[in-house]
C-alpha cells in the first residue's frame, strides 16, 4: 500500500467508529456521523485531497487523490450530506469566486456548515437548460430577480444557491446571456416549497419562487453573461467521483446475489453482464484519467454517465428480480430501485447523453 | 484493518497506478497505427471478398511473418518481445483489414502456451513467425472444431477433461477432415481428427480452465473489438453522407442513438479487453483475476462486434444486403468468431461463477 493510502487508512481508523465496517449500512445514513466525518475530513485534508491545506486538502497529486477517492468509495465512508456543495459549488467558488466571496463562503461549504442548492432547472427548461427564463435586471448595485426554479435539491436545508439567470435577453446565442448569481435563500421574496417525492431515497427537491429578489451585484459569480462556463467548469470537478461511486454502487447492488448458491442460468448471465458493466465503468474511468495525464482529452469519457447510470439501474432491477417475492419484504431494495431511476434523468438524461455521444464524439449532424 | 467491509469491491486494490498500461504509450500507439496502415493497405474488404471465389491467399503469410506480428507480445524465451498488451493492440489494429489469414488464431495459440505455466521439460516452447497455428479446446469428442484452422501448421490443444488442464501442441499435417467456409471464408472453421495428431505436452500444472483460456479469450476480444470499432466508423461515415427526407440520416435520433449505443458497447469492450491484457501482463499483481476479466472482455467484445456489424447493415439500408457492400464481410467475421471460447452468455455466466467463487 502506498504511503498516502496508509495515512488515509490511519485517518479512517480514527474518524470512524470501530464497528463501522460491520454496520456500514446503519452508519452510512447516520446524519450525525456524516456531519462529523465531513468536518474531520476537512480538517485533516482528506476532503478534497488535491487542494491546498486550509481548503480541505493536502496538495496531493491528482493520481494520489484519485486513489484516496477510490479507497473511500470502496470502504463506503459516510456520504457527504450536501454533496453538490462540496462537489460542484466549492470548485466553482475556487475557480471563479472573488477573494471576498472565497473568504466568506468556501470554508463553510467545505465543512458542511452552510449547505448549497443548485438553481438551474426551471419548469420550462430542463434538458434545454440554455432556454432558462428567470430574469435578472441590474438596478444600481443590485440585481432584481424574478422567475422560478424547480427540482432544486435540498433548497430548504440550504443557506445559499447558485442561481442561473438571464442577464442578456438579446444575446446572439441563448447560452451567452446567462449569468450565475449567489443567492442567499433567506432573502426577502424567496419562497421555497418542497415537492413530495416518489420515494424516501430521492433527495429532497423543491420549487423556488423568486419575486423581486434583490441580490447584491457583488454576488455575481464569474463574468457577467459567463454563467454557462461557470456551470460546465464547476460540474467538471466531480467527473471522476461520479464514475468511482457508480462502479462501487453497481457492485454493491449485486453483492447479495454472490452469496446465493441457487441462481439459475439466466440470472447468472445477467449477473455477469452487470459485473461487466461495473468493471467497464471502472476501467473506462481509469482510461480517461491516464489519458488526461498524458495530455489527451479522451472521447471515451462521454460514455461514463450513460453506461454508469443505466448499469446502476440494471443492477437494482436484478437485485429485485432475483429475489422474487422475498425481495418485496425488504424495503431498502425498492428504495434503491426508485433512486436508481433518477440517475438516468439528473445530470443530463440518457437521451441527451446519446445526443452528446452522437454529435460530439461521432460527429453526426445536430437534429435541432 | 479497520472499516473494511467485505463487499465485492473490497478485494480490489485501490492503487489505480497499476493500470497505467490501459492507455497506450506513444510508442505503442505508433506501432498500432503502423499495423493498421500496413494490413489495411495489403488486405482489407476486397481481399476478404476474394475468398468467396478463391482460396485464402496463403502465400501472403510471408509478409505477416516478415513483420513478426505472430510473435509480438511473447516472452523472449519463446522468440518474442513485449507483452500481451502489445499483442492485443496489434490484433485490434488488424480489425479493419479483415486479414484473410490465421493471424489471430496463431496469436491465440502462442499466447495460450506463453501463459500456461512452466513447460514440463523446463524449456520454453520456441515458435517462429513462419509457422501458422490455431487453438483447439478438447472437451468431449475427438472431432475438434477449430477457428481458422484450415491453414494451420500446428495446433495447440487445451484439454479440459481431467482435473489438471493439459496444454499440448501437435503438427496438423493430415488431421483436417473438413473445412467450413460458409460463414467467413477469410477465416474458415476447420474440423480436426484428434486421433491423427501426435501431441507433445507443454504444461499440465494448472487446474483452472478459465485461467488457462484467459490469454486466448483476451486476444479474441481484441479482434472482436477491432471489428466492432471498424463497423461503427463505417456506419457513421454512411450516416454522414446519405440523405433522406431532406436530411443526412445521422441527424435522425433513431440512427444517432443506435450508433451512440454501439459506441458505448465498443468502448466497454475495449476497456475490459485492455484490462484483461494488463492483468495478464502483470501476472499475480492484478486485483481481479485475469480469468474473470478475460471472460468479461470476451463477452463484451462479442456483444459489441455483433451489435455493431448488425447496425452497420441496418444503417446502409438495402445496400447492406449486397455482396459488393462491405458490411456483410464485417458481420460475417463477427459471427464467425463470436461462439469460440464461449458465447457472450456463456462467458458472462462463467464470469459470475468465478466472482462468486472468489467471494467465498
Ligand atoms: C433526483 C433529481 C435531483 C435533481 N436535482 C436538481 C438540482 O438540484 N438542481 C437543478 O437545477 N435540477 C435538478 N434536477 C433536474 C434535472 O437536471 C432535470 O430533471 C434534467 O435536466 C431533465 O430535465 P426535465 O426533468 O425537465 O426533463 P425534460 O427535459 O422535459 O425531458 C423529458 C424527457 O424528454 C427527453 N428529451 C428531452 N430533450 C431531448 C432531446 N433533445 N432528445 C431526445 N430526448 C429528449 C428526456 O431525455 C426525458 O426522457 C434533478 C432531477 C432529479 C431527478
Amino acid at each position: 500500500m502506498s504511503d498516502v493510502l496508509a495515512a488515509y487508512d490511519r485517518f479512517l481508523g480514527e474518524a470512524l467508529p470501530e464497528d463501522y465496517a460491520a454496520r456500514v449500512d446503519h452508519y452510512r445514513h447516520d446524519d450525525h456521523l456524516r456531519t462529523e466525518f465531513q468536518v474531520a475530513s476537512f480538517e485533516a485534508g482528506w476532503l478534497v485531497p488535491d487542494w491546498e491545506p486550509g481548503l480541505g486538502g493536502q496538495g496531493l497529486s491528482s493520481g494520489d487523490a484519485l486513489a484516496v477517492r477510490v479507497e473511500g468509495a470502496r470502504r463506503r465512508v459516510p456520504k457527504i450530506h450536501n454533496v453538490q456543495g462540496v462537489g460542484v459549488v466549492a470548485p466553482g467558488l475556487r475557480r471563479f469566486g472573488t477573494p471576498a466571496q472565497q473568504d466568506r463562503l468556501l470554508r463553510p461549504v467545505l465543512r458542511g456548515d452552510e449547505w448549497w442548492a443548485l438553481g438551474m432547472s426551471e419548469p420550462g427548461s430542463g434538458s434545454d437548460l440554455a432556454s432558462l427564463r428567470t430574469q435578472a435586471r441590474r438596478e444600481g448595485d443590485v440585481f432584481v430577480v424574478n422567475g422560478s426554479k424547480i427540482w432544486t435539491t435540498q433548497a430548504r436545508e440550504s443557506r445559499w444557491a447558485t442561481l442561473y439567470v438571464r442577464t442578456d435577453p438579446d444575446a446572439a446565442r441563448p447560452h451567452a446571456g446567462i449569468s450565475c448569481l449567489i443567492l442567499d435563500l433567506r432573502s426577502p421574496g424567496v419562497d421555497v416549497r418542497p415537492i413530495p417525492r416518489a420515494a424516501q431515497s430521492v433527495d429532497a427537491f423543491c420549487e423556488v419562487f423568486l419575486d423581486d429578489v434583490r441580490i447584491p451585484a457583488d454576488n455575481l459569480l464569474g463574468p457577467l453573461n459567463g454563467g454557462w462556463r461557470v456551470a460546465s467548469e464547476s460540474l467538471e470537478h466531480e467527473r471522476d467521483m461520479i464514475w468511482v461511486n457508480n462502479w462501487v454502487e453497481i457492485a454493491q447492488a449485486v453483492e447479495p446475489a454472490l452469496r446465493r448458491p441457487d441462481l439459475g442460468d439466466d440470472a447468472l448471465t445477467e449477473l455477469g453482464r452487470i459485473l461487466a458493466d461495473a468493471e467497464a465503468v471502472r476501467f473506462t474511468g481509469l482510461r480517461t484519467v491516464f489519458g488526461r495525464l498524458s495530455g489527451r482529452d479522451p472521447d471515451e469519457f462521454f460514455i461514463l454517465k450513460l453506461l454508469g447510470s443505466e448499469a446502476a439501474q440494471r443492477a437494482t432491477r436484478f437485485a429485485m428480480e432475483s429475489t422474487g417475492v422475498d425481495g418485496l419484504l425488504d424495503a431498502q431494495l425498492m428504495e434503491d430501485r426508485v433512486e436508481s431511476l433518477g440517475a438516468t434523468i439528473y445530470g443530463g438524461t440518457s437521451e441527451v447523453q446519446r445526443n452528446i455521444i452522437g454529435e460530439r464524439v461521432l460527429g453526426l449532424p445536430r437534429d435541432r | 484493518m479497520s472499516a473494511v467491509s467485505t463487499t465485492t469491491a473490497s478485494r480490489v486494490h485501490t492503487d489505480p497506478s497499476r493500470w497505467r498500461d490501459l492507455v497506450d504509450s506513444d510508442e505503442r500507439a505508433e506501432f498500432a497505427a503502423s499495423v493498421r496502415a500496413h494490413l489495411g493497405a495489403r488486405f482489407g474488404p476486397d481481399a476478404a471478398r476474394a475468398c468467396f471465389d478463391a482460396a485464402q491467399p496463403a502465400e501472403a503469410w510471408r509478409e505477416i511473418a516478415a513483420a513478426d506480428y505472430p510473435v509480438i507480445g511473447l516472452p523472449e524465451a519463446m522468440g518474442g518481445a513485449g507483452s500481451i498488451v502489445d499483442a492485443v493492440a496489434m490484433v485490434e489494429a488488424a480489425g479493419p483489414a479483415l486479414v484473410p489469414l490465421p493471424l489471430v488464431s496463431t496469436v491465440t495459440a502462442w499466447q495460450t502456451v506463453a501463459h500456461a505455466g512452466r513447460p514440463s521439460e523446463g524449456r520454453a516452447y520456441e515458435v517462429s513467425s513462419e509457422r501458422r497455428a490455431a487453438l483447439a479446446v478438447v472437451d468431449g469428442t475427438d472431432e475438434l472444431v477449430v477457428l481458422d484452422g484450415a491453414l494451420a501448421d500446428e495446433v495447440v490443444l487445451v484439454d479440459v477433461r481431467g482435473a489438471a488442464v493439459r496444454v499440448s501442441v501437435a503438427d496438423v499435417s493430415d488431421a483436417v477432415t473438413a473445412v467450413h467456409r460458409h460463414v467467413d471464408p477469410g477465416r474458415p472453421t476447420a474440423v480436426l481428427d484428434r486421433t491423427r495428431l501426435s501431441e507433445t505436452v507443454l504444461a499440465d500444472g494448472r487446474t483452472d480452465v478459465d485461467a488457462v483460456l484467459a490469454p486466448a479469450r483476451t486476444v479474441l476480444a481484441a479482434d472482436l473489438t477491432g471489428v466492432g470499432a471498424t463497423a461503427l466508423d463505417r456506419a457513421v461515415r454512411h450516416a454522414l453522407e446519405r440523405e433522406q427526407f431532406g436530411k443526412r440520416i445521422g441527424a435522425f435520433q433513431g440512427i444517432k442513438h443506435r450508433l451512440a449505443d454501439v459506441y458505448v458497447a465498443v468502448e466497454r469492450a475495449r476497456s475490459l479487453t485492455r484490462a484483461a491484457a494488463v492483468a495478464l501482463a502483470s501476472d499475480g499483481t492484478s486485483d481481479l483475476s485475469a480469468a474473470e476479466l478475460a471472460l468479461l472482455a470476451k463477452a463484451a467484445a462479442t456483444d459489441a462486434a455483433v451489435d455493431s456489424t448488425r447496425a452497420y447493415v441496418q444503417v446502409l439500408g438495402a445496400m447492406g444486403m449486397t455482396f459488393e457492400a462491405d458490411a456483410h464481410l464485417y458481420f460475417r467475421r463477427a459471427q464467425q468468431t463470436a461462439p469460440f471460447l464461449g458465447s457472450a452468455a456463456d462467458c458472462y455466466r462463467a464470469a459470475a461463477l468465478v466472482r462468486r467463487e472468489d467471494h467465498r
